[in-house]
């Protein structure tokens, strides 16, 4: 490969909007690799928990007919769809509320991903750019905030 | 089938969802939902809400290489989620007026047409000029990107931006109206209309997935559609999945990318007509 490979994006255009996304890439693939990481490990660590702590999910074949049709508390588990209900699941060592909370945590990543751009171009003065993440941030937020 | 083996298989569908879909600019959506449902024989509630969270997994898992390898445009991508995040928002809101079965039928047409439009467009290597974007040029939205395939730093401009700005809160609607990935709609808008080299346009395509599902994942949550036992196997299958399928995408020629693309939306667009049809 050539060696101006490394100048990245926007190369031969605009170079401030170049400036801006060379200093962010490194920032946003970071923030996305933490999510990924943390929130991987928390569900992998929930699903451990739930086949180490429930014998009655672990053994039961029954489990599965009931979760396909869409029971959804095979062997007595429960699924929290609260936020409040998953932090108290796992206070009391719910393998399946700690499977949503490292879920949420995934849901959470792209979120975060996009606040970082916000703090990325303001610090670049981008002002346009910090206009629009704003409003993908607050759609995002709004969004969750109305469903839940 | 034991809890364990059910572990064990929806990783696995996971895995292959999270390669195909970080090399397509797709969710694997497309592959975890009829595993679940036809294979598998679950609810389908449970697999949009499985489908929903390997989106976002692929999306996370991919983005990492293709922003940090500059192969994902973000500008383009932060700018087109206004449209597809407002989109999905709106889909939300209309799933409960309209029918879907009609919905199935449309997308399932402007899928296969998309799809066919992109096979087609094979003179990749010399794309005709693009006319002139003011838009494009003000927000700084041209590139460039290293293409291992062809050894060298390839550079592109940016066209009708608007056009694609109004695709995008499509491709956001039909994605909250029936909780599919509309990495589908997004690919094609990117490539056919804004002109952009098909790698940037699935990259950057994977980059924007991951918050249109965030902006109906609480939706889907609150529900109790996403199940732990069934969304977190998935979810870890596709985490490992993307990040072998990104590692791909600089080395794949072109035109292969574009011809596997192809073949993947004519089979969804098919999937989709069957649905409206029976």
């Amino acid at each position: 490969m050539e060696p101006d490979q490394k100048l990245g994006p926007g190369q031969s255009t605009d170079s401030a909007s170049e400036r801006t996304i060379r200093r962010l890439a490194p920032a946003v693939s970071g923030v996305l690799r933490v999510g990924v990481v943390i929130s991987s490990s928390v569900i992998a660590a929930g699903v451990a928990l739930t086949f180490v702590s429930s014998a009655s999910y672990t053994s039961a074949r029954r489990a599965v007919p009931q979760l396909r049709r869409g029971v959804l508390h095979p062997a007595g588990l429960h699924a929290p769809r609260t936020v409040a209900a998953v932090v108290n699941g796992v206070g009391h060592g719910d393998g399946p509320a700690l499977v949503m909370l490292g879920l949420l945590l995934l849901i959470a990543t792209p979120v975060l991903r996009v606040a970082v751009s916000t703090i990325g171009f303001a610090l670049d003065h981008d002002t346009r750019f910090v206009l629009i993440t704003l409003v993908v941030l607050a759609v995002l937020v709004g969004s969750f905030a109305i469903a839940t | 089938m034991s809890p364990l083996e059910l572990t064990l298989v929806l990783f696995a569908v996971g895995a292959v969802g999270g390669w195909l879909g970080a090399l397509l600019g797709l969710g694997g959506g497309f592959i975890v939902v009829p595993a679940l449902t036809l294979v598998l024989g679950m609810n389908i509630r449970l697999a949009i809400g499985a489908s929903i969270v390997a989106v976002i997994a692929t999306s996370s898992g991919a983005a990492v290489a293709y922003v940090r390898d500059h192969i994902a445009n973000m500008r383009i991508g932060m700018f087109l989620e206004m449209a597809t995040s407002t989109g999905a928002v709106t889909g939300a809101f209309l799933g409960s007026i309209l029918v879907p079965r009609v919905l199935y039928v449309i997308f399932a047409v402007a899928l296969g047409q998309s799809a066919i439009a992109v096979a087609r467009r094979k003179s990749f290597e010399h794309r005709p000029a693009q006319p002139p974007d003011p838009l494009a040029d003000s927000l700084g939205l041209h590139g460039s990107y290293p293409d291992a395939a062809r050894g060298r730093v390839v550079t592109y401009r940016v066209a009708r931006t608007k056009i694609g700005l109004l695709l995008m809160y499509v491709a956001g609607t039909v994605s909250g109206l029936l909780g599919v990935g509309s990495g589908t709609l997004k690919v094609p808008a990117m490539d056919l209309a804004m002109g952009l080299p098909i790698k940037v346009s699935t990259a950057t395509s994977n980059f924007m997935i991951g918050v249109t599902a965030a902006a109906s994942a609480g939706v889907y949550f609150e529900r109790g559609d996403v199940n732990p036992l069934i969304s977190a196997p998935v979810a870890l299958g596709v985490l490992v999945g993307a990040l072998g399928g990104a590692r791909l995408l600089s080395g794949i020629d072109p035109r292969r990318l574009r011809a596997l693309f192809a073949i993947v939306v004519f089979a969804v667009a098919l999937d989709m007509l069957v649905k409206g049809v029976t």
